[in-house]
């Protein structure tokens, strides 16, 4: 479903609770769809691929917001209007957070699985990942007042970067987070990436070992998916 | 792999200070701008292409192209898409590794006009005159930010430079003509204006620029040319500021003309056309008045000939032919009665006057 208002290039809305339909959504673009479709299959695939008791919904937490919260006054003197908007932002950032979380370490899988056995997708996929990668830069630069996203929420998308120059094998992406401080703990996170076995039984530890990593771990729990 | 441009900003207070020597680390001094581009350029030195690298007293800004894409051609870009301020650290940027290039020099220089920045803008665009002395749009470039500056008596000689460098560019012929009839030097500008049009045909200012200088010329065969440029340009530009020029233009032109033929002061035939107008109105009443009012309001969006004494407009809203001065006097009766302040573009108050007390007696 072509969706103008989107704020990521694609998004999938697994069906639950007797739906008949998974959702996708995607921005306008005027690029083929292929690898996209791909790659949001990808999620529905691996999800499927568990034995039914084995499938569960990702769920924020109250710490998700209160663990942002803190994170983003620390070591800070805010202003009361910077305290006023705190609460809204520590939201955002809670929930941005635990999307890089839910969909980077189990998305970097599936991007190794179209570039391995799909390589026709190739181009369109290093092509979708420059866009991801402009877009995810961004972050470095958000900014509400003084309000700023956590360095330590960073490693996850210094991960991604890190991933996307490999697998284009060049050094590129990497550098503002190299700058910013961050690629320690985005190196960090491919080192989980690569000791936890690559097999869909084993996507639910990969989160929890990032979760872990990145010190989100009481943010979200996992709850039984409905069909 | 993308060739696209991969371009980042950073918040100095974000770049990890021990990636910098020791000497460098204290934010916003020289050394540390120097030790940062330093440290992004070499970052992406291997990777081939281009890296363009500022800093400010707030950010980073990297922008980085591969091999065989051009930075300056990504500036220009920007020029064009309207981040000017944007554009103008990533050329003085390239400009401090590439200084003697003649299109970065003149595009710097332009954009520093643009920005308001005079001096700067000289200075870049003499430089680019200095290297290439035939550079037309440098040199209109130059007479422009003199002339912006308020200093139009210094911008005549880089601007007659311009056309000399290049005769048949319409831009520099279209400027010192601009230029010339500020002065009052309205022959030589008629000549570069007319030379002009023929180098950019479909140039509405240029052919505005043409009209007003013929009618500042003010012979009657130059007053006719000049309302039929007027006209030309309301007829194909209806939407552009040209055209709402030449519309006050021919307003006025036709006014002045409607004075020179009523040697008393008081058009008669104005007078009369009021005299029914307002027998009209006050026979078929205010919502009337109003229909009317606008159907010639909206027909004299594309002019309205009051000099031609030819009945040749027709009204949906009232039966016969009418000469463009009856529509106006009908107009402007109806606004004088809807609104005393509403502009008719003409001034037919002594006419309305009299018309009105003959009424009333």
């Amino acid at each position: 479903m072509r969706d103008e208002s989107l704020q990521l290039l694609s998004t999938l809305q697994i069906a639950r609770n007797g739906a008949e339909f998974h959702v996708l959504r995607y921005q306008p673009s005027d690029k083929p769809l292929d690898y996209l479709v791909a790659y949001q299959a990808g999620f529905a695939l691996r999800m499927f691929e568990n034995p039914p008791e084995r499938r569960f919904d990702f769920v924020s937490t109250d710490a998700a917001v209160t663990g942002a919260s803190e994170l983003i006054k620390a070591g800070q003197v805010l202003s009361e209007q910077d305290m006023a908007d705190l609460p809204k932002f520590a939201e955002f950032v809670a929930h941005w957070a635990l999307m890089n979380l839910r969909s980077l370490p189990i998305g970097m899988r599936i991007d190794q699985w179209i570039a391995t056995d799909y390589p026709e997708l190739k181009d369109l996929q290093l092509e979708n990942h420059h866009v991801q990668q402009q877009m995810n830069i961004r972050a470095l630069t958000y900014r509400q007042g003084k309000l700023t996203l956590p360095v330590t929420l960073m490693g996850t998308l210094a991960a991604f970067a890190l991933f996307t120059d490999k697998l284009a094998g060049q050094v590129r992406y990497a550098i503002p987070f190299s700058a910013a401080g961050v690629i320690d703990d985005g190196k960090r996170l491919l080192e989980l990436l690569d000791s936890v076995p690559k097999d869909s039984l084993h996507d639910l530890e990969l989160v929890e070992k990032w979760a872990d990593a990145s010190g989100m771990s009481n943010w979200f729990k996992w709850t039984p998916y409905l069909s | 792999m993308t060739q696209q441009p991969f371009s980042f900003k950073l918040p100095i207070e974000r770049f990890d200070l021990n990636l910098l020597p020791p000497h460098a680390r204290n934010i916003g001094t020289d050394a540390f701008k120097d030790a940062v581009v330093s440290y992004f350029v070499g970052q992406y030195a291997d990777k081939g292409g281009t890296t363009v690298v500022t800093v400010d007293d707030q950010e980073i800004s990297v922008q980085t192209f591969e091999l065989g894409s051009s930075p300056l051609e990504f500036a220009i870009g920007m020029l064009k898409a309207g981040q000017i301020k944007e554009a103008v650290p990533f050329l003085e940027s390239m400009a401090k590794i590439d200084g003697d290039n003649v299109q970065l020099l003149f595009n710097l220089g332009i954009a520093y006009s643009e920005l308001g920045q005079y001096d700067e803008a000289i200075i870049r665009l003499k430089k680019t005159v200095q290297l290439a002395p035939q550079h037309a749009h440098a040199w209109t470039g130059i007479g422009i930010a003199y002339q912006r500056m308020g200093k139009s008596e210094q911008a005549i000689e880089p601007m007659t430079k311009a056309v000399e460098s290049d005769p048949a560019d319409g831009i520099s012929r279209r400027n010192l003509g601009a230029m010339l009839l500020g002065f009052n030097r309205t022959e030589e500008a008629i000549k570069h204006l007319r030379e002009a049009r023929k180098a950019l045909p479909h140039d509405a200012q240029t052919i505005f620029g043409l009209a007003a200088a013929l009618e500042d010329s003010g012979s009657d065969e130059e007053l006719m040319e000049a309302d039929e440029l007027y006209t030309v340009v309301i007829q194909r530009w209806p939407a552009s500021d040209a055209a709402e020029q030449s519309r006050k233009a021919r307003t006025a032109l036709s006014h002045k003309t409607l004075r020179e033929h009523a040697p008393s002061g008081l058009r008669m035939d104005a007078v009369m056309y009021i005299t029914d107008a307002l027998k009209i109105f006050a026979k078929e009443g205010n919502t009337r008045r109003q229909q009317i009012a606008l159907e010639i309001a909206l027909k004299g969006q594309s002019g309205l000939d009051i000099n031609d004494p030819e009945p040749k407009y027709t009204l949906k809203t009232l039966p016969g032919n009418f000469s463009g001065l009856h529509l106006v006097s009908i107009m402007y009766a109806a606004f004088r009665q809807i609104d005393p302040s509403m502009d008719a573009g003409i001034d037919l108050s002594a006419e309305y006057q009299t018309a009105s007390g003959a009424i009333k007696k």
